[in-house]
């Protein structure tokens, strides 16, 4: 089940009427944890039974850390959950991957092996919801936060269906408090959220399924266009990615809200970054903030040595990657950016932290990010090496082979995009939803509603974050 | 839609919370159905194509068959014209059949092409056929599925599928064409018009392929069943043989056609409904009780017309051959004209 499909805002409709019609908290919750089972099942209700199992472990898990305070035995409990999370998503998501990857390394070194890969469905929202259950178990370890007595909080809180299968990665210790108390309806932001998740279903059905053909014929054959439309299909690319999933994260916040629950930011116009690293305080923030705090610091973070540093960052980087999908694109992918966090460091280094740098390092900062972040993102969509060896080296040095064009003229579809989300980085748009009074709040959305759907295409495109 | 206070019970809105979805939900139908009607006519590949060349020379033809590629493949213009011609009742005809096109979305074709107002339309040939239902995987999600499910379509089929018995995925099909309607009524999809409407401003378009050689709607097939297609073949049609049998047309069917014949007739043109020869051999026939809705012309009949029959004509199960398609189309026009020698039509 989709947000953008029509059998989702019946679910949700049921979900808000039922939910704001209960009276006790617990009720409540317990009607939450049935839709959201109910929403995970529409997709394959066999896997259902892995979410609920890993709920329950790290339940018990949490339970057992607040019973001991000896740290071998908390480490051992700790160790238990990221063993049986870590384990599942390895199975789920990288079986195949390794066991391929490791018979084509001993083909090339002159040791054919003859292997045998499973045909393994990725449950969806893996790679979620195990996020944000060893969130619970870590933070607990840590003492961030207690053990929660209830399991029912622990299972609402991972299965919670607007976060639970492509993020934002929400933090246990972000939710579960909000779990505790009754949510009042007149401490709903109505209005906001209604606008935020028609915001986000015309960034995913509008312009990111519509973009989407054009990526996907460029991509499917990129030998056989010019240097030019390497460049018009990551510029769309980038665009497909933003606006499909911080269009999903804009409807899921949107979703929780109306039921009284705030998810964290996920984006903040990461394409107005001047560095590497501010791109990563604005894309998928809750990702990178995990990877800092659950990896990267843990790793020793930013003390030590430089080079011990960018050890750490080319770490947390890689594996990031590898979250994004079993393929060596994506571990490429993760390593590219982080050698755009290393060289960044170095010349904060050199630069004293950019204070000897001229006026005009800010924009020249804006240009290499997003030159950065498109050609390792060409990396990241091709299907195999050698398509992103072509696309890369069409895109980098402006030298192809083929023929095809996608349509240079079509960049101005980006520059009208890049000024009403330049418009409304300034703040153009922002809050005048809340001008004027109820019924006339409520034609418009309505009105707005009717219009957006003109625009999105006959048939749903998954969300893109979905596989991973 | 925010509530001002906190009631000691609830402090969900529930009146004014109502009273505002209820605004929000008529603007939204409000504009989706002002839309609806001010967009133009959907682009749907060669459907739309063949809507257009019609309406430029609506005023050529006098005759029209409509139906699927059992019309298109099958019915020649050129061969109709002459015999008729021949037997002192000239006539222009086109072929609009077009591949896929089953009833309903052939009736919703039909009331366009009508809306064209053509004035010299003297026979209108319908394909007659019980109204397709199934979901067909690979057009599901194409806009040729969506744009003619409009209200009066849709309740024809939803009444379809609730009232066959067997239809075991009844549930699941009521929700599909349901979605469907939805998906139509709120215009999905449709900026793909505008787009194409407005690129093509002032633009002649080309006429479509689909018009075939002679630009009248009809494309010949040429093959011929291969060996082992034509014993499958046989079989398959000595069974149906065996088992032909006389069956009315579904309530909603016979209420479909009834319609599309009333609006035949206001045109001052005649419907005359027409089985193609394919091998099921189901005697499909209006129940008298409601009135004849129109003349029926039955070829699928292997005993009364077993020239239409030979494996060496055919293409398919459900398609003739070149060969085979001018033999059907003298035995139509040998028909009607002595049928109207006859004064059993007019």
């Amino acid at each position: 089940m989709l947000f953008v499909e029509f059998r989702f805002f019946w679910f949700f409709l049921v979900v808000f009427s039922v939910y704001w019609a209960l009276r006790e908290n617990r009720s409540r919750k317990i009607w939450l944890l049935c839709c959201s089972y109910v929403f995970y099942a529409a997709w394959n209700w066999k896997f259902l039974f892995l979410l609920m199992g890993s709920s329950a472990l790290d339940y018990f898990v949490g339970t057992m850390l607040a019973r001991t305070e000896d740290p071998r035995a908390r480490r051992g409990w700790l160790m238990l959950s990221l063993g049986a999370n870590l384990g599942t998503l390895a199975f789920f998501k990288y079986f195949n991957f390794f066991i391929s990857s490791a018979a084509e390394l001993l083909t090339w070194l002159g040791l054919p092996a003859s292997v045998h890969t499973l045909n393994i469905i990725l449950p969806v929202g893996i790679s979620f919801y195990t996020f944000h259950s060893m969130s619970y178990t870590i933070d607990v370890y840590r003492g961030k936060m207690r053990a929660v007595s209830s399991l029912l909080d622990v299972a609402a809180f991972i299965g919670f269906f607007p976060q639970m299968v492509a993020g934002p990665i929400v933090r246990a210790s972000l939710f579960l408090p909000q779990l505790k108390t009754l949510r009042k309806f007149s401490d709903v932001d109505v209005r906001g959220a209604l606008v935020l998740f028609l915001t986000g279903f015309m960034k995913k059905a509008c312009i990111a399924d519509s973009l989407a053909p054009f990526v996907d014929r460029y991509f499917a054959a990129p030998g056989s266009f010019t240097a030019g439309s390497a460049w018009v299909a990551i510029t769309f690319y980038s665009i497909q990615v933003y606006c499909d999933f911080s269009g999903y994260t804009d409807m899921a916040i949107a979703s929780a809200r109306l039921l009284g629950y705030e998810l964290p930011v996920n984006f903040n116009f990461p394409f107005f970054a001047r560095s590497m690293s501010d791109f990563w305080h604005r894309w998928h923030i809750s990702l990178s903030s995990w990877l800092r705090d659950y990896l990267f610091i843990p790793l020793g973070g930013s003390r030590g040595p430089r080079w011990f540093v960018y050890r750490n960052i080319m770490i947390t980087m890689l594996l990031g990657g590898l979250w994004h999908g079993a393929a060596w694109t994506t571990v490429i992918w993760g390593g590219l950016l982080g050698l755009a966090l290393v060289v960044q460091r170095e010349w904060q280094h050199w630069t004293d932290h950019g204070k000897q740098a001229g006026p005009g390092a800010g924009w020249l900062g804006w240009a290499l990010t997003m030159y950065w972040f498109c050609l390792a993102l060409m990396v990241f969509r091709c299907l195999n090496l050698p398509d992103a060896f072509v696309a890369v080296r069409s895109f980098a040095l402006f030298r192809s082979d083929g023929a095809q064009d996608l349509g240079v003229w079509m960049l101005w579809i980006v520059v009208a995009l890049g000024i009403v989300h330049w418009m409304n980085y300034r703040g153009t748009f922002a809050n005048w939803w809340r001008r004027g009074s109820d019924p006339a709040f409520a034609v418009a959305y309505g009105c707005a509603a009717a219009t957006v759907l003109l625009f999105i295409p006959p048939h749903y495109t998954p969300f893109i974050y979905f596989q991973f | 839609l925010i509530a001002s206070t906190d009631a000691p019970r609830t402090d969900f809105p529930t009146v004014r919370g109502f009273l505002d979805v209820g605004i929000a939900v008529l603007a939204f139908v409000l504009v989706c159905a002002g839309l609806n009607a001010l967009l133009p006519f959907p682009e749907i590949d060669v459907v739309s194509a063949e809507l257009r060349f019609f309406q430029e020379h609506r005023d050529d033809f006098d005759t029209v068959f409509i139906g699927s590629s059992r019309i298109h493949h099958q019915v020649s213009p050129a061969i109709f014209d002459r015999v008729m011609s021949e037997a002192g009742h000239p006539t222009r005809t086109f072929n609009f059949g077009i591949n896929g096109m089953f009833p309903p979305e052939s009736g919703y074709v039909l009331e366009r092409l009508l809306s064209a107002k053509p004035r010299r339309l003297k026979w209108v040939f319908i394909e007659l056929d019980e109204l397709e239902t199934r979901r067909i995987p690979k057009a599901e999600a194409s806009r040729r599925s969506l744009y003619w499910h409009d209200w009066k379509r849709t309740s024809l089929v939803l009444r379809k599928v609730l009232d066959d018995d067997d239809q075991r995925d009844a549930r699941d099909l009521f929700f599909f064409h349901s979605a469907l309607f939805a998906k139509n009524f709120t215009n999905i999809g449709r900026k793909i018009d505008l787009t194409w409407w407005s690129s093509h401003l002032g633009k002649k378009a080309a006429p479509p392929k689909s018009l075939g050689r002679d630009g009248d709607g009809y494309v010949p097939q040429t093959r011929k069943m291969w060996e082992a297609e034509a014993v499958t073949y046989e079989g398959g049609l000595e069974r149906a043989v065996a088992q032909a049998e006389s069956r009315p047309v579904s309530p909603s069917a016979e209420q479909a056609y009834r319609e599309w014949a009333g609006e035949v007739r206001k045109t001052g043109a005649t419907p005359i409904f027409l089985i193609t020869p394919t091998t099921p051999q189901t005697k499909l026939q209006f129940r008298s009780e409601f009135g004849i809705a129109g003349a029926v012309m039955r070829f699928n009949d292997a005993k009364a017309y077993p020239q239409l029959y030979r494996k060496e004509i055919r293409v398919d199960a459900d398609h003739l051959n070149e060969t085979g398609a001018e033999e059907f189309t003298r035995l139509i026009a040998d028909k009607l004209s002595r049928l109207i020698n006859d004064g059993r039509i007019q």
